[in-house]
């Protein structure tokens, strides 16, 4: 059974042991505004915590996605590269990258919901 | 400050960005459905942060002939033109577009952005045959754009109002008694309209050209559709393609500076740059690699840099990264000619297209 966590860097993560699913936030889309490309990493890559795994690029602005943890790509969401406004419509549901969580100990951070809802107020205020 | 339509567009659920000390809309959910939008049926923008400044008095036709690079004293009342505006240095302070209302009366619409400086620069050279408004009148100001607002305008004003043609204007009222110029002009490359009208008036007007234009496609559009329509259509912005920087000529305005004209502002810098061969080249591109060229990424053929990105974005239309350059002068490249745009990010592959990116096919 996986729980969610959320980056202050505005990803979602969900984690089930040392599997990992993670994507961007609603709030990360608003702030973006209208995704048009989005750029994956392959299989087997492998990224240190806190290096850029993925690229979204939006019609006002361009962001990186990073790694919340040490991982390796397991598998992408390929259909969001003909696709990148289904993280606009569901950016919950609209993961990214599937990764397998190379250092346990790498796992630090993550917050809850309630934490991240906090950050977001704190935020606006 | 808010113009008079900011209730309209919150009730539409605009996403706000402030634009020259404006709080405007720059999207109502879609910039890119807004932008196919005025290509295929129409859009209604506000652009009432515009500004417009009233030059009236005997010398008025004379005293803008000094300023501006295109002479307005050939236009006939109801003619309009575009000018840059230069200094004394031949450095541009902004574009403009010149209403000839009256014999001795003219008004310009200039860019938000650079309504102040216009007009402390024009106070400082007009004489007193030609009278500068002081004070902006709080005027509306909506752009209809798109292939159907021929068809709204008349749904609107009535079938027998003769419309306008291009860079002309008329002056109507509506139902009301409300004065209305109703211009055909526009920065989106499509037919359309600019009407101006008393702030007052302006949410009413806008919620009827939404009730009757919605059925044949009509929708809100905002500042980035704006943004992306005009760079596709080549249109230069202060700012970007031409700016204190970049000369008329760099910018490609050769067509409305008639340097055979003696005695304007700007002339003798713009006469010295163009024999010296310094005018700057410019180039459209188009990104064959997935991503977006920005303002400011730098652009290279091989190893040698050749030039800068004035305006880049996403093209609707093209489906692709699209990117207006300021390339060295006398640079000319075959279609087709790969390059390479270098922003802050990884390189991304382009090559050289027609200019504009988009041209309207007209008479259908």
């Amino acid at each position: 059974m996986s729980q969610r966590w959320y980056t202050r860097e505005h990803e979602w993560v969900d984690v089930d042991g040392e599997d990992a699913v993670m994507g961007i936030t609603d709030y990360a889309q608003q702030q973006l505004g209208e995704i048009v490309y989005v750029d994956l990493p392959e299989a087997d890559d492998s990224f240190a915590a806190g290096e850029a795994v993925a690229a979204l690029e939006s019609v006002k602005t361009a962001a990186d996605v990073y790694a919340p943890f040490d991982l390796t790509v397991t598998e992408v969401n390929t259909e969001l590269l003909d696709a990148p406004e289904l993280v606009n419509q569901d950016a919950e549901g609209a993961w990214l990258l599937k990764a397998r969580i190379t250092d346990p100990d790498s796992v630090a951070g993550l917050l809850t919901l309630e934490e991240y809802n906090a950050l977001l107020a704190a935020a606006e205020s | 400050m808010k113009t008079s339509l900011y209730d309209e567009h919150v009730r539409l659920k605009a996403r706000i960005v402030d634009y020259a000390g404006y709080q405007m809309p720059l999207d109502y959910g879609s910039s890119i459905s807004e932008h196919r939008s005025v290509r295929h049926a129409a859009g209604l923008f506000d652009v009432s942060h515009m500004g417009v400044l009233p030059v009236t008095g005997p010398e008025a036709g004379d005293f803008l002939a000094r300023v501006l690079t295109n002479d307005p004293r050939p236009l006939a009342v109801g003619q309009i033109l575009y000018s840059p505006l230069l200094d004394e240095d031949g450095a541009a302070l902004d574009d403009l577009l010149v209403y000839r209302m009256g014999p001795d009366s003219y008004r310009l619409v200039v860019n938000a952005g650079n309504r102040q400086v216009d007009f402390e620069h024009l106070k400082k050279h007009a004489g007193p045959g030609a009278g500068l408004a002081g004070d902006f009148a709080p005027i509306a100001i909506l752009a209809l754009q798109g292939p159907v607002s021929e068809r709204i305008v008349k749904m609107i004003f009535g079938e027998d109002l003769l419309l306008p043609g291009n860079y002309r204007f008329v002056q109507t009222q509506d139902s009301d008694g409300t004065q209305i110029l109703i211009s055909r002009t526009g920065y989106t490359g499509e037919d359309g309209f600019e009407l101006f009208l008393p702030a007052a008036s302006a949410p009413e007007l806008w919620r009827k050209l939404l009730d009757v234009g919605s059925p044949l496609g009509l929708v809100p559009a905002g500042l980035a559709a704006r943004d992306s329509l005009r760079m596709e259509a080549g249109l230069p912005l202060y700012g970007h393609e031409l700016s204190r920087e970049r000369t008329a000529l760099d910018a490609g305005l050769a067509r409305f500076v008639n340097l055979d004209r003696e005695g304007f502002f700007g002339r003798e810098a713009l006469l010295a740059q163009r024999a010296a061969g310094q005018v700057r080249s410019r180039l459209a591109l188009i990104a064959t690699g997935r991503g977006l060229p920005r303002a400011g990424d730098q652009v290279f053929d091989g190893e040698t840099r050749i030039g800068y990105v004035t305006s880049g974005g996403y093209s609707p239309t093209l489906d692709a990264g699209i990117a207006l350059v300021s390339a060295e002068p006398g640079l000319r490249y075959a279609e087709g000619h790969e390059l390479t745009i270098q922003g802050t990010r990884r390189p991304l592959a382009a090559r050289v297209c027609p200019r504009p990116h988009y041209r309207r096919s007209r008479g259908g």
